[in-house]
């Protein structure tokens, strides 16, 4: 028994020695990356300041969720009040609304408009004058340029009522369409004008993904026969799907994000019932209503949690599709 | 070599990005003299101090305004504007008090519903008592005048300085109102000697004006009425129905005690009156989407008959001196108040409060400082800073002459004045007044000013208002009464707003008076706690 006894430590003190061999060689091997891009981890430093500044150091200031707002002194001088401003929450029928049209507007701009920007890159890909492809290049991207605020102006004189769209509508013997002030419709024009302003912006990446497609693929797909539909489908869209798919995984691990901007600057009440997101919501209720800090932070918080639920989601199905152990995080 | 060079450039760049980055974070200087730790020191006369103010829009051209450049030299003080826009005043105020950034002197456009968070800052300790302003003789006299730092002391001590209105406002009597194309009232044979309508006068008025297009403007261009996005839906019939009963408070009292104004029969009435206007086209179409000021850029396009708006004089006159630039044939006379009798026979007026937006200072501001502001604001408020700012420099444009002042300017014997020099220095500084509060009385001793004749209309035009009109006035009680329910909700006027533009434009109008029972129905609740609130509190029920 002893003896066994004996046995069984001296194995446990030889894997200890091998962990801590182990972990020395991490080390070492971590120190010696290091030191081998050294120059890029110097360059990670602004980006990992950034994250500590803005994105964790605010963490602490979520508690005020939980206590009533006060603007004297730090967070830390508000009264706790524990879990009545999600209590309030619950019971509040508009942030419900803004929650589903939070998650309907963004599971249509996945559907309708995730598949344009890979269908862009594809189509630009398939231009074979070299100018002609930047000027159509520099013509899409464009609008990424623009703030929603110029767009917002935009869809004001283009699809008001005395806007040009219905103007033209008039001309051709149409009726007018009240667009913006349309529940119905105001998704898609959220939708659309996001395609608009962002697929050129999007399709770099699928571009550069199509350019690093080796060439030979499509010289032996050539000799071999195969026609232009062939090789596209073939070649190209096989050589792009993984990276589609982690962009579409993504997409849905963000699908709680609802681009306050956009529908700050094409919403109004008449539309509230289909385009006034959680972002919005929360906007409202600070900044033109009664002040209450801590119930919006309170929602801040919610929809916080929400989106990292997603994420983690988004990130098993990576794995799982990937094969890897680990999957996008 | 290579990798040197890579070091040096990735220096660069991560200097460059974190150099970015933290200043961000660093919190914005109160004073930028190098000379002058946060002014502490005691005042000797020499120093010159930098105040941070917030001002409407990034205006700069007050700086070149010589009477303020002389004023500023005298007093030694300049000034770093931190600009705000009306869309983000609010916003942006709230914003520095939560974060502790606060300029040293901050401009707020106060509105009563704002009062929990005067409270809120002074509970905090962000702003600055107002303490021993007696030593300032027209400082006292002006603070003596007004009520607000009266009704809002905390414990006796001030901390807010009221910026009174304009005094062309008879008796806080405000300009809001209908603005209409007298010219092409002219054209239909509708024109009224003395601009008043009664509401169908109106009404027939702006759909002969899209139906005639008597200013030329294109097809379907016309639009029969418009206002600023701030005033929709409510100038548009409610106001005018319930004026002068509901008050301007959200709650107004009644023999039982106190009452929601959206519960009142007149306000369902003037839902009805509104839509019924949006639905015959009357109003301008796009006008729900009107985020700013789209209305006033349509009125001045020639393209609006009836145009809701604050005219003050001002603004008047660079209406006119915009549309006589823009519009052939336009005279100065060819937009007037359109002095309206609601649907309900009544002439509506709004009392405005007196004040209309306050400043509060910086709790961080120094002794030495706040009295170096307040001897500038003290000379801005005496007899000499008066006629500075109204007429000129004295010396140059003016000289005291017994009890009142004599002009200095050449004696024009046709227009029998004494006229500006052409090539004077525009009146450029009114802004920098705003905030002292001292614009009384522009525009009417100084006859070169543009804004006389305007300021001339919008002057009878409030006479009219306080010898024919009923006057919706604030009542304080209502307006900065403090409870748990009262500040959490106030009186749901956005929640109001919100729900009278969906049933004007998205319900039929059979359901105007369902829907909008079902929205009473549905704030009920929290209603009756503000309510209740109010009866225990003021009326003690």
């Amino acid at each position: 028994m002893y003896q066994e006894n004996a046995q069984t430590n001296d194995y446990r003190e030889q894997f200890r020695i091998y962990k801590a061999e182990q972990r020395k060689k991490k080390i070492k091997k971590l120190f010696k990356d290091i030191k081998r891009g050294k120059y890029v981890y110097l360059l990670m430093i602004p980006g990992i300041l950034y994250f500590i500044i803005f994105k964790y150091i605010p963490i602490y200031g979520l508690q005020i969720a939980f206590k009533k707002f006060s603007y004297q002194g730090s967070f830390t001088s508000g009264e706790w009040i524990g879990l009545k401003n999600f209590y309030d929450l619950w019971e509040a029928p508009e942030f419900w609304r803004a929650f589903k049209n939070t998650i309907v507007i963004s599971f249509m701009r996945i559907a309708l408009g995730f598949p344009v920007p890979i269908i862009l890159a594809i189509l630009i890909n398939e231009i074979s004058l070299t100018k002609y492809k930047r000027v159509i290049q520099t013509v899409l991207t464009f609008p990424h340029f623009l703030s929603w605020i110029v767009i917002g102006g935009i869809a004001f004189n283009l699809l008001a009522n005395q806007g040009a769209v219905n103007n033209f509508l008039e001309l051709i013997g149409l009726h007018r369409v009240n667009f913006l002030m349309n529940p119905a419709s105001f998704r898609y024009i959220l939708v659309y004008s996001g395609v608009w302003k962002e697929a050129g912006w999007s399709s770099i990446i699928y571009l550069a993904v199509i350019t690093s497609i080796d060439p030979a693929l499509y010289e032996a797909a050539t000799v071999d026969g195969a026609n232009r539909y062939q090789k596209m489908w073939h070649i190209t869209w096989a050589g792009m799907k993984s990276m589609v798919l982690l962009m579409l995984i993504m997409n849905i691990g963000h699908v709680i994000e609802g681009n306050f901007l956009q529908v700050y600057f094409l919403y109004n009440p008449v539309v509230y019932s289909t385009g006034d997101i959680i972002d919005t919501y929360v906007y409202r209720l600070t900044f033109e209503r009664g002040v209450d800090f801590s119930f919006t932070t309170a929602v801040g918080l919610f929809k916080g949690v929400i989106n990292l639920v997603m994420l983690m989601t988004a990130n098993t199905f990576a794995s799982k599709y990937s094969g890897q152990r680990r999957g996008i995080l | 070599m290579k990798s040197k060079w890579t070091l040096i450039i990735s220096l660069i760049l991560v200097i460059c990005f974190m150099g970015s980055m933290l200043s961000g974070c660093v919190v914005q200087p109160q004073q930028t003299n190098s000379d002058d730790s946060r002014g502490d020191t005691i005042d000797d006369g020499t120093k010159t101090y930098v105040y941070s103010v917030n001002i409407l829009g990034a205006e700069k051209e007050w700086l070149k305004d010589e009477k303020l450049k002389r004023w500023r030299e005298q007093f030694k003080i300049e000034f770093n504007f931190l600009p705000v826009n009306w869309n983000d005043w609010g916003q942006k105020v709230r914003i520095w008090m939560s974060s502790g950034d606060i300029p040293d002197i901050v401009w707020i456009d106060f509105g009563t519903s704002m009062a929990q968070d005067y409270y809120s800052w002074v509970e905090a300790g962000l702003i600055r008592e107002l303490k021993g302003t007696e030593k300032y003789q027209y400082v006292h006299e002006q603070l003596e005048k007004m009520k607000l730092d009266d009704i809002l002391a905390v414990d006796g001590k001030k901390y807010l300085w009221p910026c009174t209105r304009d005094a062309t406002i008879v008796d806080n009597i405000s300009n809001r109102g209908f603005l209409y194309r007298r010219d092409w009232a002219e054209k239909l044979g509708l024109a009224k000697d003395d601009n008043t309508y009664t509401w169908d006068e109106m009404v027939e008025f702006a759909r002969q004006c899209i139906e005639k297009d008597p200013g030329n403007a294109g097809k379907n261009k016309i639009a029969g009425m418009g206002c600023q996005s701030w005033a929709w839906p409510s100038s548009m019939g409610i106001e005018q129905m319930t004026g002068g009963i509901t008050g301007a408070n959200g709650y107004f009292l009644t023999a039982n005690g106190y009452e929601w104004n959206a519960r009142a029969p007149e306000y369902l009435e003037g839902i009805k009156i509104v839509k019924q206007l949006y639905d015959s086209g009357i109003i301008w179409v796009d006008q729900p989407l009107a985020k700013g000021d789209e209305a006033v850029s349509k009125f001045l396009a020639g393209e609006l008959a009836i145009l809701y708006d604050n005219v003050f004089p001002d603004q008047l006159a660079w209406f006119r001196k915009a549309m006589k630039e823009n519009i052939p044939g336009f005279e100065y006379d060819d937009i007037q108040f359109m002095k309206v009798k609601s649907p309900n026979g009544r002439f509506v007026g709004i009392k405005n409060t007196e004040y209309w937006c306050i400043s509060v200072f910086s709790a961080e501001m120094s002794d030495a400082k706040f009295d170096r502001l307040m001897k500038a604001w003290d000379w801005m408020l005496s007899p000499e800073g008066y006629y500075t700012r109204q007429i000129g420099i004295r010396g140059i444009d003016w000289e005291f002459e017994g009890d009142g002042v004599k002009y200095l300017w050449p004696y024009n014997s046709e227009t029998q004045r004494y006229e500006r020099p052409a090539d004077y220095p525009l009146d450029l500084g009114r802004d920098a007044y705003l905030s002292i509060g001292v614009t009384e009385g522009f525009g009417f001793i100084n006859p070169n000013y543009e804004g006389c004749k305007s300021g001339k209309d919008a002057y009878d035009y409030c006479i009219f208002l306080r010898d024919n009109g009923v006057l919706v006035e604030t009542d304080y009680n209502i307006a900065l009464f403090r409870a748990e329910n009262k500040d959490k909700y106030g009186s749901f006027a956005r929640d109001i707003s919100d729900k009278v533009i969906q049933i004007i434009i998205d319900s039929k109008y059979e359901d105007v008076e369902k829907e909008w029972n079902a929205f009473l129905e549905s704030k009920k609740a929290q209603v009756d706690l503000v309510i209740k609130e109010l009866n225990d509190g003021l009326l003690g029920k």
